[in-house]
């Protein structure tokens, strides 16, 4: 039931993040919802089903929003394995560490992101200092709501496929 | 007496060296896919943004509806009234240019002239806008079903948009002429000067604009002059509208003039666009809704 899961998790997540519009005052930062599914499978989840999650779900999201296939994989891979290597110590399961780890792990995608389109676009090259630092914070800040509302969906969603019974520690 | 604990290390050592094994493995499998060129990996994005396409269009025609309805029906009234005077006028136009065009045709057949070029506008929806975040594109739900191709023409009512850049069955992505990665061979027809334009990215405050350099130094240019399409270039026919000048400054150079320009398309209320497509590479495609002809039939 997982791959029904993951599945169903990643059409809605893609397709929300490709239509929803971008934040004009956060400097065109998106609602970064396939990276709050790389979090929720980090934290309670085995590397592996992370990193395909990571895999698959960036590979999706560049093939809609026309970014090189592979760019955000790559981020959310490096930042997932992240989350998955220290999330005995980083999370305590509250809402407030939720929103702070939102936070930071959209800001080091956006950050990643930002490295590897350099070498593709003049539009991201030419990107002042500042415009790239209000993008990083402007996704962080999305972040930082989205992923406290997404985590508990997902948990939820898992449960219902019988993917976590009740009782289960779900590290979450 | 230390087996155990040994052991348990032992199996940390490893497991972490797997990890970075496999992590190290799958960076350069990453770093390989994302400097594929995309003609090879058009197939599977192309299949997949042709997969949510419908979903896509649907949404962007109830996000139309709702804002219809908060709108008012006083508003609509009115805008119907409008667009009925402005049909009717368009009309008139029609009768009073058709004679003309053929005349000019059998003038330039008369002299031998080649036919001007042949061009089919194609109106498409915009199904979304600023598509990644990173740069200034949109959505369209039109594709090569509908005769569409990589680098065409994208316009509005009021002028230039932009151009193809990707292109899918059912969909196409458009960067508009404000991304800095956008290049418009510019001419300004008052003082018949010419230079390059490029877009200045879209800013937090105000609206966009774009950069038009290497204009003559001695060309009297100034704020309020039109800006249209040189012709030059395979991409934009000759003529069409850009935007006007908003100011004019000497390049530090000295060498030429540089002016920022106002698009005179509002990139902010897409719904409805046009590419203009060539129509002998178009005819060949089978006939599809939506596709409309030039006005007048043929555009320069």
């Amino acid at each position: 039931m997982n791959v029904v899961v993951i599945a169903f998790a990643l059409c809605i997540t893609v397709f929300l993040e490709t239509v929803l519009p971008a934040w004009k005052w956060l400097a065109y930062a998106k609602l970064p919802l396939v990276s709050g599914l790389v979090v929720y499978y980090a934290l309670g989840r085995s590397w592996g089903l992370m990193l395909a999650v990571a895999i698959v779900g960036g590979l999706v999201l560049d093939g809609m929003v026309g970014l090189p296939l592979g760019a955000s994989s790559l981020a959310y891979g490096i930042m997932g394995s992240g989350v998955w290597r220290f999330r005995g110590i980083l999370f305590g399961g509250r809402w407030p560490t939720r929103m702070i780890l939102g936070a930071v792990v959209n800001a080091g995608i956006t950050l990643i992101l930002y490295g590897v389109l350099c070498s593709f676009s003049d539009s991201v090259a030419g990107l002042s200092g500042a415009r790239v630092s209000l993008k990083v914070l402007g996704t962080g800040v999305l972040g930082m709501l989205a992923l406290p509302v997404l985590l508990p969906f997902v948990e939820r969603l898992d449960r219902l496929a019988g993917n976590r019974t009740g009782e289960e520690e779900s590290g979450l | 007496m230390n087996g155990a604990p040994e052991r348990h290390e032992q199996g940390d050592a490893l497991d972490l060296r797997k990890t970075l094994f496999i992590g190290f493995g799958l960076a350069i499998v990453f770093a390989v896919l994302i400097h594929l060129p995309s003609r090879a990996t058009r197939p599977l994005t192309g299949a997949l943004r042709d997969a949510f396409a419908p979903l896509m269009t649907g949404l962007a025609r109830s996000q139309a509806a709702v804002a219809l309805s908060f709108s008012g029906a006083g508003d609509w009234r009115e805008d119907m009234l409008r667009l009925e005077q402005e049909r009717d006028r368009l009309k008139a136009d029609l009768l009073r240019l058709q004679p003309l065009e053929e005349e000019n045709r059998a003038l330039r057949a008369s002299l031998n002239l080649p036919a001007p070029f042949s061009r089919r506008w194609v109106a498409a929806e915009v199904i979304s806008r600023d598509v990644n975040g990173w740069w200034r594109l949109i959505r369209i739900n039109k594709g090569s079903r509908d005769g569409i191709e990589r680098d065409m023409p994208v316009v509005v009512g009021d002028g230039v948009l932009g151009k193809t850049v990707d292109v899918s069955r059912y969909t196409s992505d458009v960067l508009l002429l404000t991304d800095p990665a956008s290049r418009i061979s510019a001419t300004l027809p008052r003082t018949r000067s010419f230079g390059i334009l490029r877009g200045q990215g879209a800013p937090i405050v105000g609206s966009p604009l774009c950069l038009m350099t290497f204009i003559d130094k001695n060309a009297e240019c100034r704020p309020g002059d039109e800006v249209a399409t040189s012709g030059w270039g395979d991409v934009y026919p000759r003529g069409l509208p850009i935007g006007h000048i908003r100011a004019v400054e000497m390049d530090r150079s000295g060498l030429y003039q540089s002016a920022t320009l106002e698009p005179a398309a509002d990139l902010r209320t897409l719904r409805f666009v046009f590419v203009v497509t060539d129509r002998a590479k178009a005819e060949t495609e089978p006939s599809t809704d939506g596709q409309a002809p030039a006005p007048g039939g043929q555009r320069p």
